[in-house]
């Protein structure tokens, strides 16, 4: 990186060298910009050819530049914005390394970057074997984990996930896990120092065991198809950290109008967006809770049925924050037919939006389809 | 109606570009620059920068002179601002559409002034460029030497072989 101070006091010099506010005023025509034509480039010597049309961005008859020219650190850049994209990121940095030894130096500070965990049988003794041989200095990217991605099912090694979490927890920006098809491994900690839970459900909302894991980095939350528990967990190990957006997919929440105790006294400065997208049951706090704990959200998404439509209209209008500009609310037909217009709780609701000056972003869904409202 | 205050640059080879300050300071190193010396009739070197670079840098300074200012606080460790607006404008894309040469100078000159909005779009072209291709073809589309030995290539594939179908 280039050190600014040194370049301008650098320049500061020269123009001080040149006589600086001495010399008469420079008589030269303003530059102004060519128009950009909208016709495409002619293709060129250089050219790469693809299914007949013309690729941009042609080499010159020239040795190879990319290496010459850009700094490491900007091909690290160029190397992160491929990796977060790509669709298999460790074929990915295969791929990056296996083009020159230089290429080869800048991905393997990557590696670690995307971990995907897929049905691969003993992927994480694999991954954590690869982690141990990578040696102490776990100062650099190479050592960390940014984004842990676990697709079910059947990811065979869910077991085994708290080892993982534990290694990427100083340094993960996003999480999403699916447990969907593990319930044989239900009573299995995700976190050290979460036990099983061997009761039913709903004593989730009378357990005080605090977490003793916290995620500093973490930005990103998706969870699909986990254990009530695990996710309140999970989301109390973000306490005052970074975290910006949670995303809750098919979390079978018990019905009990109490604010989980691992979850009183906790705040998320930083979230702006909470999904529930799965049903919640009747009365549950969770809603009001994260627009108290939640300053600064401003999306929340809610998945209801017609009838709990007046109570969504009163939560909004009685607690959602003043930075609060986003409803998205799926209303759910319990019966073959149509959301009525003038359905005096949508008309509220309307009147709410309006008032509030929010996006509208409201849909019914019903067996016949979704449409928006 | 007064004319808008203007500055002139100075490119590596000499050529001399009058244009509104405003379009000047979407380079964070000349907008320090002119807080620290202050106005002057001056041109403002820019030694690292040649003419024809200077005058692309320039066209694209001139079309987004409107445009929100990137927070100076961005946190870069944060992977969802690299990953947010993946996609480049249909002008950016349009404007980015030169040789690999005068691309690469592109993003040094971004990098070197300081336009963080220029240089994301320099290195999303390039990500896209390499997105999807094998060694060969990423070889090919940059007149790169493949210079490892089958040996050093096998261990390569060895040391991935952690995140690999098995």
């Amino acid at each position: 990186m280039l050190n600014w101070t040194k370049v301008k006091n650098l320049l500061k010099n020269l123009l001080k060298q040149q006589g600086l506010g001495k010399q008469r005023p420079l008589s030269i025509p303003p530059y102004r910009p060519p128009p950009i034509s909208d016709k495409k480039p002619h293709p060129q010597p250089g050219y790469w050819e693809t299914n007949g049309s013309p690729l941009l961005f042609p080499h010159t008859d020239k040795e190879s530049r990319i290496d010459d020219i850009l700094p490491f650190e900007l091909l690290l850049d160029i190397f992160t914005l491929i990796i977060l994209q790509a669709e298999h990121p460790s074929q990915c940095v295969l791929n990056l390394s296996l083009v020159c030894k230089h290429w080869a130096k800048a991905a393997r500070r990557l590696e670690l970057m995307r971990v995907e965990l897929r049905e691969r049988p003993n992927q994480v003794d694999r991954l954590l074997g690869h982690v141990s041989t990578l040696g102490e200095d776990v100062s650099t990217d190479r050592y960390r984990i940014r984004v842990l991605e676990v697709k079910a099912p059947p990811y065979r090694d869910f077991h085994r996930l708290s080892e993982v979490l534990a290694h990427a927890r100083p340094s993960v920006n996003e999480l999403r896990l699916n447990r969907s098809g593990f319930n044989s491994v239900k009573h299995v900690p995700i976190l050290s120092g979460l036990e099983p839970h061997p009761v039913d459900e709903p004593e989730i909302f009378t357990t005080t065991r605090d977490p003793d894991v916290i995620f500093p980095q973490l930005r990103r939350l998706h969870l699909e198809a986990m254990l009530a528990y695990e996710v309140v967990h999970l989301i109390a190990c973000c306490d005052r950290t970074q975290l910006e957006s949670i995303h809750l997919a098919n979390i079978q929440f018990p019905a009990s109008p109490e604010i989980p105790p691992v979850l009183q006294h906790r705040t998320f400065p930083n979230l702006r967006s909470i999904i529930f997208n799965g049903r919640l049951p009747k009365d549950n706090p969770l809603p009001a809770y994260f627009f108290s704990a939640a300053p600064l959200l401003e999306q929340m998404g809610l998945v209801i049925p017609t009838v709990d439509l007046d109570d969504t209209v009163k939560l909004l209008r009685n607690h959602a924050p003043p930075m609060f500009t986003h409803p998205q609310i799926l209303v759910k037909l319990e019966i073959r037919q149509g959301l009525e217009t003038d359905d005096p709780c949508l008309a509220e609701l309307s009147e709410l939006i309006e008032e509030r000056d929010w996006k509208r972003d409201i849909r019914a869904v019903s067996s016949s389809g979704s449409w928006a409202v | 109606m007064s004319a808008a205050p203007q500055v002139t640059l100075e490119s590596s080879d000499g050529e001399k570009f009058k244009v509104d300050k405003e379009v000047a300071e979407r380079s964070v190193l000349i907008k320090n620059m002119i807080e620290d010396v202050g106005e002057s009739d001056n041109p403002i070197p820019l030694p690292n920068v040649n003419a024809s670079v200077l005058k692309k840098v320039l066209e694209y300074c001139e079309h987004h002179r409107g445009d929100p200012l990137p927070a100076a606080d961005a946190d870069p460790s944060n992977d969802d601002n690299r990953k947010r607006a993946t996609e480049i404008s249909d002008w950016d894309q349009k404007f980015i559409q030169v040789d690999q040469e005068m691309l690469f100078e592109i993003i040094l000159a971004a990098n070197y002034m300081d336009i963080k909005p220029l240089l994301d779009v320099g290195c999303k072209t390039v990500a896209n460029m390499i997105k999807g291709k094998t060694p060969e073809e990423i070889r090919k589309l940059f007149n790169i030497v493949n210079d490892f030995t089958p040996e050093e290539e096998a261990q390569i594939k060895k040391e991935n072989e952690w995140a690999e179908d098995r």
